[in-house]
This record gives structure tokens, sequence and C-alpha cells, in this order.
């Protein structure tokens, strides 16, 4: 079933499209989640309340082609002002240094085939030198599959920036792998 | 006309940042599976590039990092909407209070004589004239049309996704490990896909509808046959008997939408189908059972059914209730 077909049924009040979205994205979402927090209990709190939330709030939802879109848009949201919040209270380093980062190291990254041939061992070193928002916006455009207007209202910035995020992200990985001389060539025009 | 590396760089980068291209190759080639395959075909010159921006994708991959137990959430989540139970459930609460009882003691019976891990089989099954669609634990789908059965390990699921089919079911498949549909007569092995088997009264049949399918006879008759997009294969006489879609006619998986379709079958097993679909009891005479019918019905109506059959074959049919005559 489409995603626009499932959301409108949850819309119409279906528990069955509640537990089928749950079903279908749960796994995806805590995947996220974890890339900002290692606290478990504070995960499915959080994952609790936005199923909670779009139960009782679906006949006032928006429409969406992309669910797994719209639950991490939440999900960031919902889970930074926790992080922040808990931060203020406890009085710990998150106060100062307002940005809670995405983390992802490159053990994430899982490679078909051979483990340690020279290939993927390079596309580790290659993902380790990016920045951690062109980690984020690679994760959620090859992981959680989002558009780019998901990506910016997720990351809370303009397109372009995603979009330059993306692309100079996958040409410095290219550019690290330097199997591909050309994107060396471009990369002077670009 | 040469391209300047500048169209090369974008035609490439292009896709890599495409998202319909993206979940197109992450579910092995399933979604947008017309769309994609098309323009493969139109850019075939190009498909160096195409390849190269498919390892790519496939190179970006990330592991699942999870550790929250996901049926123990859902509890939570459904207690605090306070959702009604599961139509499972619902049912119990009807059945009268003995019955639960009686339930309850054959329940804890079998906990002290079958081995614990035997709990963790699941059975989903589909009655008379009813089709039940139900998702996997990884969020694998599967259709099943009337009077079909799958059976599955809950527990072994994460590491071993394989199930028993007794019946008719269509499998929407995750991508993944491999997912195995098991049945008396064969073995059907896939990567992430959708596809239809069957398999009843010695009858086995697969239909392809996206992505690749590999499908070997229990009874070893021949080579595994790899199945693409519209291919069809059918254990006839032990052995595998494949229908290509390049050889002309794309197979299509038309129960789904309500249709039973048959080639030269004999009239017998068309009837047992209606018997199936509609919940009815049909009588044949014995000199019928060797006709043979080509073409098909709908699930709409039981009438109109019993005519697209009859007609063509100069019979006539009866009906009165449940029960269905059918004479000469």
């Amino acid at each position: 079933m489409s995603d626009s077909l499932l959301w409108t049924e949850l819309k119409n009040g279906s528990q069955k499209a509640l537990r089928d979205i749950y079903d279908q994205n749960m796994i995806r979402l805590e995947s996220y989640a974890r890339k900002f927090t290692q606290d478990t209990e504070l995960i499915e709190d959080t994952i609790h309340d936005i199923f909670i939330q779009i139960w009782e709030k679906r006949e006032g939802l928006g429409h969406t082609d992309s669910i797994i879109g719209y639950l991490c848009v939440t999900l960031r949201r919902e889970l930074i002002r926790r992080l922040e919040k808990s931060a203020k209270t406890t009085g710990f380093e998150y106060a100062e240094n307002k940005d809670i980062n995405f983390q992802l190291s490159a053990e994430d990254l899982i490679i078909e085939g051979e483990q340690n041939d020279l290939h993927s061992v390079k596309l580790h070193e290659a993902f380790s030198q990016l920045s951690n928002r062109q980690k984020e916006a690679i994760f959620l455009k090859f992981y959680e599959e989002m558009n780019y207007d998901e990506i910016c209202e997720a990351m809370d910035i303009n397109y372009q920036s995603v979009r330059n995020l993306i692309s100079k992200g996958i040409i410095e990985i290219r550019k690290f792998l330097g199997t591909v001389l050309i994107a060396g060539i471009l990369l002077l025009g670009y | 006309m040469p391209m300047s590396h500048n169209d090369l760089h974008n035609f490439r980068q292009g896709l890599l940042e495409n998202e319909s291209f993206i979940r197109w190759v992450r579910s092995e080639f399933r979604e947008d599976d017309e769309v994609w395959s098309v323009f493969i075909d139109q850019n075939i010159e190009r498909s160096d590039e195409i390849n190269e921006a498919i390892r790519w994708i496939r190179d970006l991959n990330f592991a699942h990092d999870s550790r929250i137990d996901k049926d123990r959430l859902w509890e939570r989540i459904s207690t605090s909407a306070s959702l009604k139970p599961a139509v499972t459930e619902r049912r119990l609460s009807g059945m009268r209070l003995s019955y639960i009882a009686t339930a309850l003691a054959a329940a804890c019976l079998l906990f002290f004589l079958v081995f614990r891990s035997s709990f963790t089989s699941v059975k989903v099954e589909s009655g008379l004239a009813q089709e039940v669609a139900e998702n996997l634990p990884d969020g694998s789908m599967v259709h099943l049309d009337a009077e079909s059965r799958i059976t599955y390990n809950k527990k072994k699921w994460s590491t071993k996704r394989q199930l028993d089919l007794q019946g008719l079911a269509f499998f929407e498949v995750k991508k993944g490990s491999n997912f195995i549909v098991s049945t008396p007569e064969g073995r059907v092995t896939v990567l992430g896909t959708s596809f239809s088997v069957e398999s009843r009264h010695g009858r086995f049949e697969v239909i392809c509808r996206t992505g690749r399918v590999e499908v070997t006879s229990v009874t070893g008759g021949g080579a595994p046959v790899i199945l693409g997009p519209g291919d069809k294969v059918r254990l006839e006489n032990g052995q595998l008997l494949s229908s290509l879609a390049k050889d002309g006619v794309r197979n299509e998986i038309t129960w789904l939408d309500g249709m039973y379709t048959f080639e030269s079958a004999p009239l017998s097993e068309v009837t047992l189908e209606l018997q199936r679909q509609f919940g009815v009891t049909i009588n044949l005479p014995a000199d019928a059972e060797k006709l043979t019918y080509t073409g098909f019905f709908r699930t709409t109506d039981l009438d109109s059914a019993l005519l697209s059959v009859t007609w063509p074959l100069k019979l006539k049919y009866r009906t009165e209730g449940k029960k269905v005559e059918i004479t000469q």
C-alpha cells in the first residue's frame, strides 16, 4: 500500500493503519534517534509520544507521501527539544554548545560483499572525513530515503544548503576514493 | 555526440540524488519498477554510469541500529491510545466463557507437553471466501487467498526468514537476507521482491511481479529457475516449466484483483476454485469432470462467475442457497 493511502486510512481512524505505520517505520526511526543519543528510555518515550500524537490528532494531520519523512522530522525536533531541556536542567555540556550533534561512525556503513577489500576500507575512511551535517544529510537521503524538502525541514536549513551538503559530500567521498579521475577534474569546475 | 565532463557528472550525480531512484535500488528494483526499467532501456548507452550510480547507492548503506523491544513498545502505545484489542482477541471475547476456560486448560496442558520453542510458531489462516493480509515481523507483507495457510517461527524470523505455505499467497518482501517460502513441491527463494506462490493438491505455480525469484523443485526436477518480472513457472510431471515475459506474454497475478484465470484446466479444478472463493458446494456430473476450461471468472458475484465458466462449455447451472448444481 502506498504511503499516501496508508496515511489517509490513519486519518480515517484505522487502527490497523497505525499498526502498519509502526511496523514499517519503527526500526528506521530508532536508528535515526540513536545518532543523537544512546538513552534508550528517552528514545522509547519520544517514539511512544509521537505515535500517540499522530493517533490523537489524526483528523488534523496534513497529507504526506512519505510517512518516514514526516516521522523523522517530528522525531528529530522532539528529541532535540527534550535533550536540550534535560541538558539545561542538569547544567551539562549541552547548555553552552547549543547544537546537539548527529553522530554517525563509519562503522554504521554496511558494505555488501567483502568487508575488508580495499574499496570498503577506503569508503569507510572517506565517510569518516565528512562533517556531521554532511553525514546526517547523506544518512537521511540514503537510509531514510527522504526527499530534499523533508531533509530541509528536519535539519532546519534551506533547500540549497541540503543540496550542497549531499552533492559535496558525495564528491568528497569520490575524491577520497580517487578511483574516478573525472570527479577530481570536475571539482575544479564546480 | 561526445559529452562534456559536466554532462557526465550531472547525469550520474542526478541519479545518485534522486530519491525515487534511490528507493528503487534500495528495494532491489521493486518500487517504480516500470519507470526505471524503461529509463534504463532508453539510456542503454549510459549503462556504465547507471551501474556506477547503483553501486554508489548500494555502498551508502547504513546498518539498522535498534535495541527497543518492538512488541512491548507497541503494547505501551496501544494502551495509551486505548486502542481496541486486535481482531483475534476481539473474537475471543465474543466466545462463551466455557470455551475460553476449555481453551485455557488446553493451553496450559500444551505448555507442559510441548517444547517451549514451538510457542513461537505463528500460523496465519484464511477461511472460505476470505482473503487475509498480514504483516510479517520484518515488515514484509503476505496476502492469503481463500483457504490458505502460512506458518513461521516468530523468534527465529530475524535470523531466518522462512515460512511454510499451503494454498495460494502473494508476498511483498522487504529487502534483507534470503526470504524462503517452503511448500511440499518446491522452494522459492528471494532477496526482496513481490511474487505469488500456489501450492494446492500437488499443483505448484509461482508468478513473479517485481524483482527476482529463484525456484527449486523439491523432487529435484532440473536446475533452479530464476524468474524476473512477469515470469511464471509451473510444476508439470515433476518438471519445472517456465513461461517467460520475454517470450511474449507477461504473466500477471490476477487473483489479487479478484480474477481467476485458467488455461486448459480440468473443470473440477475450476469448480474447486469457485467453491473456495464463494464458500459454496458444487455438484458436477462425472462426465463433465473431464472437460477442460480456458477463461476466467471474477469474484464479484456468484451468478456471473458461474455463467462465465459454464457458458463456454455449453453447461447449465442452478443455485439453491449455498448449493450449486451443474448439468449438461
